[in-house]
């Protein structure tokens, strides 16, 4: 892509979304491709690490899943990770999603994402502050970052470490007088280091569902319930008290648990033919349908889990 | 005057007989070697000239001509030696030339006149009783290794003058001593292994089934400790397999310094810069043996299996279908059989601590990708089973009891062998290696287990590939409890080992 047919978007203009106009050191123009930028809808960022655990993929999936089916926006930086999981996961469920770009229309980075820029100049919009030309440094991505807290009413921080460029766009939204919001992590998982400080200090509201910002930002939806309820073994529900976030191996599990090696195997291969675990190199971690189904028993063990489905109000 | 005796050339690790013809014509006193000779065995001459000096025998005053046949076999080597000096003998007369017929000699002659040990005793051994000749005259060094096989007469000498006199009579070889201490590594035993059960039996269900396995684990987890213990596991080797064991070894050169028979199954663990020649076999000059070939009915492991270069990887695909290298040269093709278990090791990134509770994984994306996809294609097809080992904790490392012993292990895997022996009608078939069609007539699913496998042929999205190795290894599983049935516990534990290292490279 050599040549690019951008728009150009100044204050006036009709794309031009006046949330930008709230921040310090609001730029002075936007260069955009793709679809018109909806400035009606609420626009919500997810952010996170380039380097996401499988929890932390999940999670970013159904929080974008959810909110894009709810009507936001989603907004993010392009950055593989967090950032492609959340574009993507919007544009799966049908809904729209804004790329911010530390660099110009014109440069195509980062490379493992250009199937994905591809899908979102189809069926969601790249926004830039930078002419054609300008190459991505270590100086411009904060500065993305700002414009990425400016556009969103809220800002999702789903996985980080202390250092994490996610954190410079909380503390952007932080200061922009933003909601922020930090999906809590284990204490032995590096990457929720940084979500978990942000909670600590109380600068984010702590979120376990995309329900929870809907809840926060748009008290007027309802929530339908299906009615299909997993039955779930009693094997099942044991091992799945022993999974974490964090992979463990299955010798690991056999030393927690109280299961005979063999039937332990079983269960697990249950338990990941169902969608309820995954396996990765470093052994068998929840997947975030493992969590719900856990959890759900856990609060009511004599009442099925429900799985919750957003319908929009008309 | 005319003398004929016989040597063998190596080619793989055969050996062929080689006639040797030495003759004495006139012109100045000199020698040519004909019949294509290496520069090893054109120096000869110079060897033999000091070594019947040195033993007071004279060098012929005439135009010596030593011809190797068939000619059109390039002869490499110094063993020529001792069977070109005889020639020279026989030619002059010293010794008579009946009393060659029906040896074969093998040695590389110093200059005072004592024999050096050579490679390749065995199999010249081998070609010996193959050619019905009455036996091998070789450096007493390697009589040992040459007395392995039956019905080959073999006299051990240490000099030129023993070997003189054996032929003109009168001088008796003392007996063959078999080296008082065999070199064995001490077998390292399973039960040395704390923890890691899971793991322990992953490597029992791949020795019982054939199969190859990959391990995930970061540093320090016990994954090099457990791959070394699979050949202590594996079935005892059968005479036909040690001899074929110590042949590859006796041309490679590693007996010279003289061996028993080899009769524990070979652990091979190459360094990830090993080259091509090395891994697979060839080298300058005489072909020689790789690691794939001195792996032979035993276990190559490759540690750091993301850090070998891709078409080394690449390259052991022949090997692995095949059970065989072929090195072809301008000469002709040498053949190295290579049947081995493969054990492939790799940390889940490149740093190590992707998915460690304790500390954060450094790596980039593209450090991640490209790390994982070293191992698609080819390698990966031939892999069955896939396991993530863990770091023990200090409790299980201290408190643990110990485990089984490999023994005890290895009666079972014996024991399932011989079901698969029995079932596939051949000793080499195993429940890794027989053809699709075959192993489909002997899956007998039960009816629970056909429901499972559906589903998790739709949700863990396997492919027909996936779906092969998976019954494979859920029947080796059956055969170990001794059900000819399938049942969902196997199969779950067959899901539990099943490679998905391509499923998981986008996250």
């Amino acid at each position: 892509m050599n040549t690019v047919v951008s728009r150009t978007l100044e204050p006036g203009h009709p794309e031009w979304p006046g949330a930008l106009d709230e921040i310090a050191g609001a730029p002075k123009r936007l260069f955009a491709v793709g679809r018109p930028l909806d400035t009606s809808r609420p626009m919500i960022a997810i952010v996170g690490t380039r380097r996401p655990t499988i929890a932390g993929v999940e999670i970013a999936q159904s929080l974008a899943r959810g909110l894009a089916q709810g009507g936001f926006t989603i907004v993010s930086g392009l950055a593989v990770g967090i950032d492609a999981v959340a574009h993507q996961a919007a544009l799966d469920a049908g809904g729209a999603t804004v790329a911010v770009l530390g660099c110009g229309l014109d440069v195509l980075y980062p490379r493992p994402n250009l199937k994905l820029r591809d899908r979102i100049v189809e069926g969601g919009c790249l926004l830039t502050e930078y002419e054609e030309g300008v190459q991505p440094t270590k100086f411009t991505f904060p500065q993305r970052n700002r414009i990425v807290a400016g556009l969103a009413v809220g800002v999702i921080v789903v996985e980080g470490s202390y250092r994490s460029g996610a954190l410079i766009t909380a503390r952007r939204a932080l200061e922009n007088n933003r909601n922020i919001y930090a999906v809590p992590g284990s204490l032995r998982n590096p990457m929720s280091q940084g979500p978990n400080m942000l909670i600590a200090r109380g600068e984010a509201q702590l979120v376990t569902s995309f329900k929870d910002i809907c809840d926060d930002l748009a008290p007027s939806m309802v929530w339908s319930r299906s009615d299909e309820a997993p039955q779930v073994e009693q094997d099942e529900l044991a091992v799945l008290d022993l999974l974490d976030d964090s992979p463990s191996t299955s010798d690991a599990l056999l030393r927690a648990g109280t299961m005979e090696a063999g039937q332990l195997a079983l269960t697990l291969a249950r338990l990941e033919v169902r969608g309820w675990a995954v396996r990765t190199a470093a052994g068998y971690a929840l997947s975030t349908s493992g969590a719900r189904i856990r959890a759900a028993i856990s609060r009511q063990p004599s009442v099925a889990p429900h799985r919750n489905k957003i319908d929009p109000l008309p | 005057m005319l003398a004929k005796t016989a040597s063998v050339a190596l080619v793989g690790a055969d050996a062929f007989i080689i006639d040797v013809e030495v003759g004495l014509g006139s012109g100045l006193p000199g020698c040519s070697i004909v019949g294509l000779p290496s520069a090893p065995v054109r120096e000869a001459e110079q060897r033999i000239r000091a070594a019947l000096t040195s033993v007071g025998s004279g060098w012929p005053g005439r135009r010596v001509i030593a011809n190797l046949a068939p000619g059109a076999l390039r002869k490499e080597g110094t063993h020529y030696d001792l069977a070109l000096a005889m020639g020279v003998l026989s030619a002059n007369e010293e010794v008579p030339a009946a009393s060659l017929e029906g040896w074969v000699i093998i040695g590389e002659l110093a200059l005072d006149g004592s024999v050096r040990s050579v490679p390749g005793a065995l199999p010249a051994s081998l070609a010996t009783k193959h050619a019905r000749l009455r036996g091998v005259i070789c450096p007493r060094i390697n009589a040992a290794e040459a007395a392995m096989v039956e019905g080959v007469e073999v006299v051990p000498v240490t000099n030129l003058q023993e070997c003189a006199d054996f032929l003109k009579g009168g001088w008796k070889p003392r007996p063959i001593e078999v080296p008082p201490t065999p070199r064995r590594t001490p077998i390292e035993d399973l039960r040395e292994v704390r923890g890691h059960p899971d793991a322990k039996f992953a490597l029992e269900v791949a020795a019982a089934g054939g199969h190859n396995l990959l391990m995930f684990g970061p540093p320090g987890s016990g994954k090099t400790m457990l791959a070394r213990r699979l050949p202590g596991i594996l079935p005892s080797m059968t005479l036909d397999e040690a001899l074929e064991v110590t042949r590859i070894r006796s041309v490679s050169g590693m007996l010279t310094d003289g061996c028993d028979l080899i009769e524990q199954r070979p652990f091979r663990a190459p360094h990830h810069h090993v080259s091509l020649a090395g891994l697979i076999g060839g080298g300058s000059g005489l072909p020689r043996p790789g690691e794939v070939s001195l792996a032979h009915h035993g276990v190559l492991f490759l540690d750091e299996v993301g850090l070998f270069s891709r078409h080394i990887l690449d390259s052991l695909r022949a090997p692995l279908e095949d059970g065989v290298v072929v090195i072809a040269r301008s000469m002709g093709a040498v053949r190295f059989p290579c049947r081995f278990s493969l054990i492939a090791a790799m940390n889940p990134c490149p740093c190590g601590f992707l998915g460690d509770p304790q500390r954060a994984c450094r790596c980039s994306p593209m450090q991640l990708s490209s790390y994982a996809a070293k191992l698609t294609g080819p390698l990966l097809d031939r892999i069955d089973m896939q396991i993530s080992v863990g770091r023990v904790g200090k409790s299980q490392l201290l408190g643990a009891p110990e485990g089984e012993s490999s023994e005890q292990v290895r009666a079972r895997v014996e024991m399932c062998r011989a079901i698969q022996m029995h079932r596939y009608g051949s000793a080499v078939m195993t429940n890794a290696s027989v053809p699709r069609s075959s192993l489909e007539m002997h899956m007998h699913l039960s009816a629970t287990a056909n429901v499972f496998l559906g589903s998790a042929i739709d949700l863990l999205r396997l492919s027909g590939r996936g779906l092969d190795r998976l019954m494979r290894v859920a029947r080796t599983v059956a055969d170990l409890d001794g059900s000819d049935v399938v049942s969902d516990d196997h199969l779950g534990r067959a899901i539990g080992f099943r490679t998905s290292v391509t499923e998981e490279v986008l996250v």
